[in-house]
């Protein structure tokens, strides 16, 4: 179908952009780096577009066979296929469907926004902007990766970037809050492979052939033992629950966001969490299917089913994530936590394993994605434009900064689900999956304590903007300035797309859907829209 | 209308809408619109106002329009046709009634703005907000579906949040922007919960495809759940109790917009949403229309109960609002369909006008408080003749609009067998004695006596002002008039839904009336608005300021009873107490334990493994000595632990090999 390898393209690109960006003058990195992220992002739009070009998405393709890899490419790697003592199996294997396709576009719009507000960087810009990109190649090869060895290389690369970023580039507390995003999300990667080492292993044992490959393994999975996978699903669940991040492995987020600059916060909010949602509803949902529906028992106490368990995980998410934005005094610190209760209803919408409620967790996924890219430019701006972040320091600023009060007006609706905006109809889709999977009120799982998230939401957003923009103005004698030329493009453009995709959400919808359904039904969940 | 044209409807929520995004977008571009603004809003809404009109001269006349409709999202579904969000708009009578009663108030208000607003200094940010309002409840109610109209009603909220904070330098605007979000939101969860389970149990979130599916449903305790969530999406909008605490609050917002949003229109979307649902209602379990007569019923005494003592005369304007929602959502209770909307209408013009006048006023002496004010009506005489009629229509007065209104709902509480309609109707009844009291109070401190020293200097308002109060004592006092000889309403209103015959065959259930009753029913209605009317007269009329209930304060038991209502039951207190003392206490414990606990303990692991790894390195000296002593003590180890036997064996082979010699 693809006669440009397409995906390929996208990730080296983006690798010669940062070496571009490394080498370039450092008056031009900036530049160059937009330069190749516009190019990388308008190479994505044209595989999202329909019908665009040869290279497009196949959208009658994929609601006919959704999780069909599309534009797939696979080269052998490490393997000597063919040989007597067949050794590996590990092959450059990528593609995409419908599920990873919004991400794909939400990594490249994202890098390319980041870069854009970010562009006078006046700190070591080739190395800042080098990162920034090399990040990029990260997460699009985490997104389009289809053979395990490829996506855990890719997984570790977007690591290294980010750690510098903090690192370098970030606050007062930079040097304990790089080491600690570094480590605890190291150690989480390193027990997700061996969760991937022992499938791979068990894959052997019981086909005899090597192989790394997604599908391969999942095509083995049904024959393994279901404890064995429960144990695996563990392991990897650990891996990608560090990253989303899942109430109680939260406590990097917080530390990393205060302290990393405004475009390494943007990256890690929009794009670096949903890695793990993503790895979650990618890798261990359609290997393990059958694990979501099995209550184990563990030394006699029987659980409930592994899906419930991660519903309860995402319901304490949502309402700790939460409240717990109420008690912040920094802006920055509250958009964090923030996060947290939103990734909370991606793994809450992922758990209820209806089709409805799987989709609508892709388009949450996205829908954050853009949201809080904007809320952290936003309150880098605040920060930039007023010289803090402290809430009750700042007050009235909507009379002297209207532009960035408006902007910060707009994206603390669309994180708080209003209608019209991006996340409206991601929060009514993940709710009505959960009624269909949990009910209003019979279990601790239903649907009524979660919903409660979006009262609690409402109240820290709009208590803080009280405090942030309203009232009167508290004067506090430095030099203040609305919104650059550059970041008021950035962000007017950002929230531009947020409304399309609030009063459009099908744009996203009819990528995520058809594949929703499909793994749900392999679950074995509701697949209906309703009933 | 021709088919394609049918089309052009879309322009009813849209031309505001283009209007809102033309206002920002030049706003963006840095341009600030100003006065011009408000031109294009007048425009704009003009637009919709008078497509709102032309649908209702057709859906009157018995042409059938609509629906037209696009598929919003699509789901599949299995062995059957996709489930799809729909957008749609509908044109049967009760939109098409209340979207032309929407659309005309939309614009006298847009066109009272030019004048009361002239100045300000955020016009535009005005005007793009109140042009998105207007569009969003024009697309409420001609929306075909529950999600279309949920959508619509968030945008409302919106706007509200955001006019009510106009002023937003006034640390007061912004609190009371924001309690009135939260508290709204509270209702809106209700709501979201409420389509949530529609959409699991129809399968749809369209109107007509749910009328016709609720009959088969067996399970009226299901529908009643429906009913009633949706309902506490009605009791935040319409501040009915116990949410009714943002409304009176929310008059911090410029007055057109207190006249526009949370009196005409936008807090009627509750009582709308009712009688949307009302196949819904009427098929559940009684629990949920007994729920609605009984909340109705007491915020009707309640929120009447309040108006009595203030005097900010936006403030006592605001609980009359509650107190009149009040009064539709007791009609939509006991099974009086056409009454509670024929109210709605009604009380839409009156009370438009009267925050249109107090507007005025307020704009004369440039206070809200109506012991500034006094003898305003030889100053103002239109302003105070249209008060003085919209006063008496409010209060009930015989073949003014309220009258038949209100009558008509006394008269359905006394026929119906809800739970004890009996107290019910005594809540009505008692209710009209205090509206005709605090209305009258409010008019003779405004109007009547001596002028305080800053009325002295009042002057009638401009043209752009006066012309919509005076245009809207028309219908003011005809509206009722109109309703029950031009148009018939109560058929009208229940042919739109089609479910008159059916309607009434299920309220039979709940009792049975007598035509005699009735009679002295209504007749009784009239005569308690004139006894509140004349209390109003002896106490501020007659002898203006001499004796009020204001000396009650320091009158024992009346003194306790006046706290009480000027602190508004404590209510706002517990609301705020609640927040403070438990909520604010617990966040914070809750991030200390963040910090302390589960962060302390991700922390003390590492520093467990730091410690660790300290403690190891010691052994690390590179002093070779050391090494050679460590491998003697490893073999020593390994020769107690493991077997001696092969130790020995080991040994020997290593001997051989290295040195060439061993046994």
């Amino acid at each position: 179908m693809a006669d440009i390898p397409i995906l390929t393209l996208l990730l080296v690109l983006s690798a010669a952009g940062a070496a571009a960006a490394l080498l370039v003058p450092k008056r031009y990195a900036g530049a160059v780096a937009l330069a190749f992220a516009v190019l990388v992002f308008l190479l994505s739009l044209l595989l999202v577009l329909p019908h665009a070009t040869t290279f497009s998405f196949d959208y009658a393709a994929s609601s006919a066979d959704p999780l069909h890899l599309q534009l797939g490419e696979a080269h052998p790697w490490i393997d000597n296929a063919g040989q007597p003592d067949h050794r590996f199996g590990i092959w450059y294997r990528v593609g995409v469907d419908g599920l990873s396709l919004p991400m794909v576009f939400l990594s490249t719009l994202m890098t390319m926004a980041a870069i854009a507000y970010a562009i006078h960087e006046p700190k070591r810009p080739n190395e800042f902007f080098g990162l920034l990109l090399v990040m990029q190649v990260g997460v699009l090869g985490v997104f389009t990766a289809q053979d395990y060895f490829v996506f855990y290389i890719f997984w570790e690369i977007v690591l290294i970037p980010m750690y510098f970023l903090i690192g370098i580039w970030g606050g007062p507390r930079r040097d304990y809050a790089a080491i600690k995003f570094f480590i605890y999300t190291h150690v989480a990667s390193v027990i997700m492979v061996i969760g991937i080492m022992a499938l791979v292993f068990e894959n052997l044992r019981l086909t005899g052939v090597w192989s790394f490959a997604f599908a391969d393994i999942a095509a083995s999975a049904p024959q393994m033992d279901l404890v064995f996978k429960g144990g695996v699903f563990a392991a990897l669940f650990f891996g990608f629950a560090v990253k989303m991040p899942v109430v109680p492995f939260h406590t990097w987020l917080p530390d990393a966001h205060v302290e990393a600059p405004t475009a390494g916060s943007v990256l890690l909010a929009a794009i670096l969490l949903k890695m793990g949602a993503y790895g979650l509803l990618r890798i261990a949902f359609q290997t393990f299917p059958d694990v979501l529906r099995t209550s184990y028992s563990w030394y006699g106490i029987d659980l409930p089913e592994t899906r419930q368990i991660l519903a309860f995980l995402g319901v304490v998410s949502i309402i700790y994530g939460a409240f717990i934005c109420l008690a912040q005094r920094d802006l920055k610190k509250l958009i964090a936590y923030s996060s947290i209760s939103h990734m909370g209803l991606v793994l809450y919408g992922m758990s209820t394993t209806t089709g409805i409620g799987i989709s609508g967790a892709v388009l949450q996924m996205f829908a954050h994605g853009l949201i809080s890219g904007a809320l952290f430019m936003v309150v880098g701006s605040i920060h930039h434009g007023t010289g803090t972040r402290d809430i009750p320091k700042l007050g009235g600023l909507a009379q002297r900064l209207p532009l960035t009060a408006a902007v910060l007006v707009v994206a603390s609706m669309a994180s708080l689900g209003l209608p019209g905006l991006a996340s409206f109809v991601s929060e009514l889709t993940v709710f009505t999956g959960g009624y269909q999977a949990y009910g209003l009120v019979i279990s601790p799982v239903s649907i009524a304590i979660p919903i409660m998230g979006v009262l609690i939401t409402a109240a820290y957003y709009i208590w803080a903007l009280q405090r942030v923009l309203f009232g009167p103005f508290v004067e506090r004698g430095l030099p203040m300035h609305d919104l650059p030329r550059n970041e008021k493009v950035v962000l007017l453009g950002l929230l531009v797309l947020i409304a399309f995709f609030g009063i459009w959400p099908a744009a996203i919808l009819d990528m995520s859907t058809p594949g929703s359904f499909e793994v749900a039904s392999l679950i074995g969940g509701l697949t209906a829209g309703g009933r | 209308m021709l088919e394609h044209l049918l089309y052009l409807t879309w322009l009813i929520p849209f031309a505001p809408f283009l209007v809102f995004g033309f206002i920002y977008l030049m706003a963006a571009l840095g341009w600030n619109l100003g006065q011009a603004a408000g031109h294009l809003s007048l425009i704009g809404v003009g637009i919709s106002a008078l497509l709102s009109v032309v649908i209702f001269a057709d859906v009157s006349s018995g042409v059938a329009l609509g629906p037209i409709e696009v598929v919003w999202v699509s789901f599949p579904s299995s062995g059957g046709p996709p489930l799809q969000y729909t957008m749609g708009l509908q044109f049967d009578h009760l939109s098409a009634l209340v979207g032309m009663v929407v659309g005309i108030l939309s614009f006298l208000i847009t066109l009272y703005s030019l004048g009361y607003m002239r100045g300000d200094v955020g016009l535009h940010r005005y005007y793009a907000h109140i042009s998105l309002f207007i569009g969003a409840m024009l697309g409420l109610v001609y929306s075909n579906n529950y999600l279309m109209m949920f959508i619509m009603w968030e945008l409302m909220g919106l706007c509200s949040y955001l006019l009510i904070g106009h002023y937003n330098h006034k640390p007061e605007a912004a609190a009371a922007a924001k309690k009135a979000f939260l508290v709204t939101r509270i209702g809106d969860v209700s709501f979201l919960i409420g389509l949530v389970v529609i959409w699991n149990t129809f399968g749809t979130f369209q109107f007509s495809a749910i009328e016709q599916a609720v009959g088969g449903i067996k399970d009226t305790m299901l529908l009643a759940h429906i009913a009633l969530l949706l309902f506490g999406g009605a009791v935040g909008k319409s501040a009915q109790f116990p949410l009714h605490v943002w409304l009176p609050d929310a008059m911090e917002g410029p007055t057109p917009v207190s006249a526009l949003i949370h009196a005409a229109t936008m807090v009627k979307a509750g009582v709308f949403l009712v009688a949307r649902s009302y196949p819904l209602f009427v098929h559940a379990d009684p629990i949920a229309l007994t729920t609605v007569a009984w909340v109705g019923g007491f915020t009707a005494i309640f929120a009447a109960s309040m108006a009595l003592v203030f005097f900010d005369i936006k403030r006592v304007l605001a609980y009359s609002t509650l107190s009149q929602l009040g009064y539709m959502f007791l009609a939509l209770g006991v099974g009086g369909y056409s009454a509670g909307i024929f109210h709605l209408m009604n009380h839409a013009f009156f009370k438009a006008l009267l925050f249109m006048g107090a507007g005025a006023c307020i704009h004369a002496v440039h206070s809200n408080d109506m012991r500034q004010m006094g003898g305003l009506f030889k100053k103002m005489r239109w302003t105070g003749l249209a008060m003085l009629i919209a006063t008496l229509s409010i209060s009930g007065l015989p073949l003014l609009s309220g009258w038949w209104s209100k009558d008509e709902i006394l008269t359905d509480v006394l026929l119906s067998g809800v739970w004890h309609a009996d107290i019910l109707y005594f809540f009505g009844l008692f209710t009209a004695v205090l509206t005709a009291f605090y209305m009258f109070r409010l008019w003779f401190l405004t109007f009547w006596g001596t002028p305080s020293h800053h009325a002295e200097h009042a002057v009638e308002a401009p043209p752009t002002m006066v012309v919509p109060v005076v245009l809207l004592a028309i219908p003011a006092a005809l509206s009722g008039l109109l309703a029950v000889y031009v148009l018939d309403l109560p058929d009208f209103l229940e042919a739109s839904e089609g479910m008159a015959g059916e309607l009434f065959f299920q309220l039979g259930a709940f009792g049975l009336g007598s035509v005699s009753l009735e009679l002295a029913g209504q007749a009784l209605g009239s005569v308690m608005a004139l006894l509140g009317l004349y209390i109003a007269w002896v106490m501020y009329g007659r002898r203006y300021g001499k004796r009020n209930v204001e000396y009650l304060k320091d009158l024992g038991w009346a003194g306790v009873l006046y706290r009480t209502l000027w602190n508004r039951y404590y209510i706002d207190q517990l609301y705020v107490g609640f927040c403070t003392m438990v909520i604010v206490p617990f966040v914070r414990l809750q991030a200390r334990f963040d910090q302390g606990g589960i962060d302390g303990l991700v922390n003390g692991i590492a520093s467990a493994a730091f410690a660790l790894g300290a403690s190891l390195r010691r052994l690390q000296t590179g002093i070779v000595s050391h090494y050679a002593a460590m491998i003697v003590l490893g073999i020593v180890l390994i020769a107690v632990v493991g077997n001696a036997q092969t130790l020995a064996g080991f040994l020997d082979e290593l001997a051989r090999q290295n040195f060439g010699y061993g046994g």
